[in-house]
Formats: C-alpha cells, structure tokens, sequence
C-alpha cells in the first residue's frame, strides 16, 4: 500500500513539474522534500509513469542500453538511496543530480521520460562522430543554455587542413572481426567502396529522403 | 478527510491525463501523415537546394536538384566539395512507390498480414518545431523499440513535406551523421539545364532498383535472408556491375544491402567496417562445399549487420550446410 504524502501543497509544484511548468526554487524543494519522503518519492514516479504514458512513451521505452545505464548511474550516486542530500550550489552540478535523482526514480517503478528524451534531444547537438569506436561524452550544460548547432569544433587556418581532411574523409575504418591479422588488403578497401556506392543508390530509392544518400558514397578521385 | 484528499489527487490527476489523452493520439496520426507527406514530396515536388552532409568530424556540401516534367522524374546531386562529382537519375515514373515509399505510407498491403506498419518499430513522437534553411519545419524524433535498427531526428518542412534536416542518432545517442539542407527554392524555376550534367564525370545511376506499386510480398531468387529484423522487406535484387548477387532490404527509413560473392580465399577474417553511420560486414561462409563472402552494407547498427551476413542462405539449400562459422550469432553488440 503506498503511503500516504504528508505535505499535501507539494503536489501542485509537482503537478507543474510534469509539465515542465515548475519554477527552480519548486524543483529544489521537491527534490529535497523526496529524498526524506518515500511517500512523495513514489507519488513522483506514478506521475511520471502517468504523464509518459499519456505522451504515449512508457509502454514503448525498452531501449536495450536502458538497464545498464540506469544501474551504472546508480552506482555512481549511492547518496541517493534514502540519503539525505543537499543539492549542490553549482548549476551543473545540480542538473547532474536531477538525472541521477530521476533515473533511481525510474527504478522505482517508473521510467522518467524528461530525462530520457533530452538525452536524445541533447544528442542533436553534437557533432556526428565517427561510428562505434569514439568514446564522446554527451555534453552536459546549465539549464536553459543550448549548445550551439555546430558544437565545439576549431575552426583551422591551416590551408592544408581541409584538403586532410577530405583525404581523410575517404578512408573507411577497417576491423578484422575475428583474427589479429590487420586488413590492409587494398581490394578490400576498393571492394567495400563499390558496395557502398552500390548499396547508396538502394538506399536513395527506399529511404523516403530522395537523393540525399548518395552524399554518402566515398569520394574517390578517379570515379 | 482521507478520502477528500484521495479524491484532489485524482482529480490533480485527471486534469493532466485527460488532454494528454486526445493529443497523443493527434500528434500520432499527425506524425504519420507527415511520413507520408516526405515521401510524397520529395518525388512530386520540384526544388532545388544545398545541403550539407556531415559524419566523423568532416563536412561535405552538396546541391540537389528535383523536378517533374510529363510525369517522369529529373534529379541531379553535386558534390560542391572534394572530388568533383555528380549523380543522374533520370525517368522513374512519379507515380512509382518503391517498397520504402509503401512503407512510409503506411500501405502494408503488398507485404502480406504480417506486417504491421512501421509504429511496431520505431517510437515517433513530435518535438516542437525550429527554422531549417530559412523554413519553419516540424521535428520529429524517432526512436527504434528494439536494438536491431537506428534512430532519426527528423526536421520537415511545415509548408512541402521535405525532409530538411535528418540525423542519424545510435543507441548510445551519438549522431553518428547529419544532413541539413541550408537553402531550399521551391517551384517553376527550375530549367531542364538545371537537371542535366555539368561534368564530363557524371555517373547515371539506375532508377529501376526497386519495383513500383507492388502488389504482394516479393520473394527473393537465389539467396534469402533467414533472418531479417522486424519490419525490414525484401525491396529488390540485381547483379552488381562486377557481377555479384545484391539483395535490398528496407524498413521504410533505413536501408541495407547484401552482397553474395563468390570466394578464393574462404581463410580471410571477418571484416567489420564503418564509414559514418554506413556500416559494412564481410563474412565468409561456404554452402554446397562452396565458398562465399557475404557482405552486408547498410545504415544499420553493426550487430544487425553481422546477424543478417550469418544467416544468408541459398535459397533450398539446409539451413545447417557445413559452414566454419555457422554458429548462430549472438545478440547484436553494440
């Protein structure tokens, strides 16, 4: 049976809150008052079930990586099972907790949509990057800042760089999958650049995008 | 008292659930028309615009260019950086529905009953709207339910339907490539010297990969995958320029393609191969005492990849032929 919140007048703020209506100084006070009542903790999460499921989101949230990264997360942050903590005064810092906070939340029953999806959303804003094997960090940034559409990335005055760059632009990564011998066959290389043509003219006509695919066949000089 | 204050909590309740209620549902019929409208427009529209292709830390710029005249469909795509380069495609009927084109419109009749619409899928749902190449569009984010496929963030134009921005985001919410358009002009002014060639380098690509406005599920000849992930049809076959076997697959959104080769060194290992959000898997397997190499090319994560390379069969052949790699694959790693 789920007990019974004390502080009747938390709710509005909390009501507020799943519409992205809260103020600041709301939030601080809900985070706060949920960490020392379970009560209110658990109201917080059906609310968030409720309104995702309205956004009709929970029921088809069941990305794989979600599991793991919710227990990582939490073994990160032990402050926060039952723990009282203080928020802290920095703003980065305090938007840290929030996620932290909602995604032991979202063990307790519910999956907390908002943070979830501004994952994703923050993804947008970042520079494409290089397939499976880079490591970048997703950016995290005080609230109401967005990061620039094209993030962080130098601009060079060196005059060499960018012909590098398109050089570099044709080579495909190459990953032997099973044995250690390195692939530096160059047919294969040809090969995968014929298939990648080949396989962009499939994609330009089932993709619903028009030409666009074709963007991503390798440049090669003597095509 | 208790029960007054259940019955404020429920009330607090209802007062947020009830227009969440309607406006789901809205925004997913909204959301599916929008699908619809993309592949319609970006077929039946004429436009001509640039746009920017960007992966890996490298950006490319190209120009494309669209237009209708008697019902055939006249498109050119301009590499403006890099190698010079430049893709024809020229005569595919306007009113030709490729099994992509089928899918996004939500006409699952021509794949038989066990289809059931692209929703099954991926998660859509509408986040706001923004200015793209001077244009007010609608975003959309769709998100894959399972973990054998990609996400997209969609922009489209609120006024013609066309997709103006499109990123490519993985399960770790990387966007592993983007494109965006930056200037888009509608409409009477494109002239036929716009839709033809500019460079001696031209290649004319073949418009009649995929069939048009099929009627019932297609069976591939040959090779069958024998396993596909959910919702992905089979969308067509040929024999590639330097003679291989090439089988097409879609989903609707995304697109991979598998290559039959055979194969004189069946010892090479596996290779795995990325390029942006272009994935390629090269494995070896021998059918009837001979050797192939199966490579599966497509905007898919690389598990999916190396599950479909694994499980591509002659067509008849025993699912169990004699294989040095024919332990089933494992589950799709990320």
């Amino acid at each position: 049976m789920v007990d019974k919140v004390t502080d009747q007048s938390i709710l509005e703020p909390m009501s507020a809150l799943m519409d992205n209506e809260a103020s600041e100084l709301e939030l601080h006070r809900i985070l706060k008052q949920s960490d020392s009542d379970l009560a209110l903790k658990q109201t917080w999460s059906r609310y968030q079930a409720a309104a995702g499921a309205m956004r009709n989101e929970t029921p088809a949230f069941d990305y794989t990586d979600l599991s793991s990264r919710i227990s990582a997360a939490i073994e990160d942050e032990p402050t926060h099972q039952g723990q009282n903590t203080s928020i802290p005064e920095k703003k980065s810092g305090f938007l840290h907790s929030i996620g932290r906070f909602a995604i032991a939340a979202s063990v307790a029953g519910a999956v907390v949509i908002s943070v979830q999806t501004s994952n994703f959303d923050d993804a947008s804003n970042q520079i494409a990057e290089n397939g499976v094997e880079s490591t970048v960090s997703p950016l995290s940034l005080p609230a109401g800042y967005k990061a620039p559409e094209l993030s962080a990335r130098t601009v060079s005055v060196d005059p060499t760089a960018d012909a590098r760059n398109q050089r570099e632009a044709r080579n495909i990564l190459l990953v032997p999958y099973k044995a250690n011998t390195p692939v530096t066959d160059k047919k294969i290389h040809q090969q995968l650049n014929r298939y990648i043509s080949e396989h962009s003219e499939h994609a330009a006509l089932n993709s619903g995008r028009g030409m666009m695919p074709f963007a991503r066949v390798v440049p090669t000089a003597d095509e | 008292m208790l029960s007054s204050r259940a019955s404020c909590a429920a009330l607090a309740l209802f007062a947020f659930i009830l227009p969440g209620l309607s406006s789901a549902t809205e925004n997913q019929d909204h959301i599916k028309q929008l699908l619809s409208q993309m592949s319609e427009s970006v077929r039946t529209l004429d436009y001509r615009g640039l746009f920017t292709y960007e992966h890996g830390g490298t950006l490319s710029t190209l120009r494309v260019v669209h237009a209708v005249r008697d019902g055939v469909q006249y498109e050119r795509l301009q590499h403006l950086s890099g190698p010079e380069r430049e893709v024809l495609r020229q005569g595919r009927p306007v009113e030709c529905l490729n099994p992509g084109d089928q899918l996004l419109q939500g006409r699952f009749d021509a794949f038989g009953d066990q289809f059931e619409g692209l929703e099954t899928y991926y998660h859509f749902y509408i986040r706001g709207e923004e200015r793209v190449a001077g244009r007010d569009v609608i975003n959309i984010q769709v998100k894959p339910r399972d973990p054998f496929r990609y996400g997209f963030s969609l922009a489209i134009d609120k006024e013609t339907g066309l997709p103006l921005k499109s990123l490519l985001i993985d399960a770790k919410m990387r966007v592993l490539e983007r494109f965006q358009f930056i200037e888009l002009e509608l409409g009477p002014s494109i002239m036929e010297s716009d839709y033809q060639a500019v460079t001696a380098k031209h290649r004319v690509v073949d418009h009649e990969l995929s069939p048009c406005n099929q009627l019932a599920p297609a069976q591939p000849t040959g090779w069958q995958a024998k396993w596909l992930p959910g919702g992905f049809v089979f969308s067509g076959q040929q024999k590639t320029s330097q003679g291989q076997d090439m089988y097409m697959f879609t989903d609707g959104l995304t697109a991979f393609s598998v290559f039959v080769d055979s194969n004189d060194n069946p010892r090479q290992p596996d290779v795995k191969a990325q390029r942006g959000a272009t994935v390629a898997y090269m494995h070896n397997l021998i059918r009837n005492r001979r050797a192939y190499q199966i490579t599966v090319v497509g905007e898919i994560p690389p598990g999916t990849a190396q599950r479909v390379a694994y499980q591509m069969n002659p067509v008849g052949a025993s699912p169990d032929a004699t294989s040095p790699s024919a332990r089933p694959a494992a589950v799709p790693e990320e």
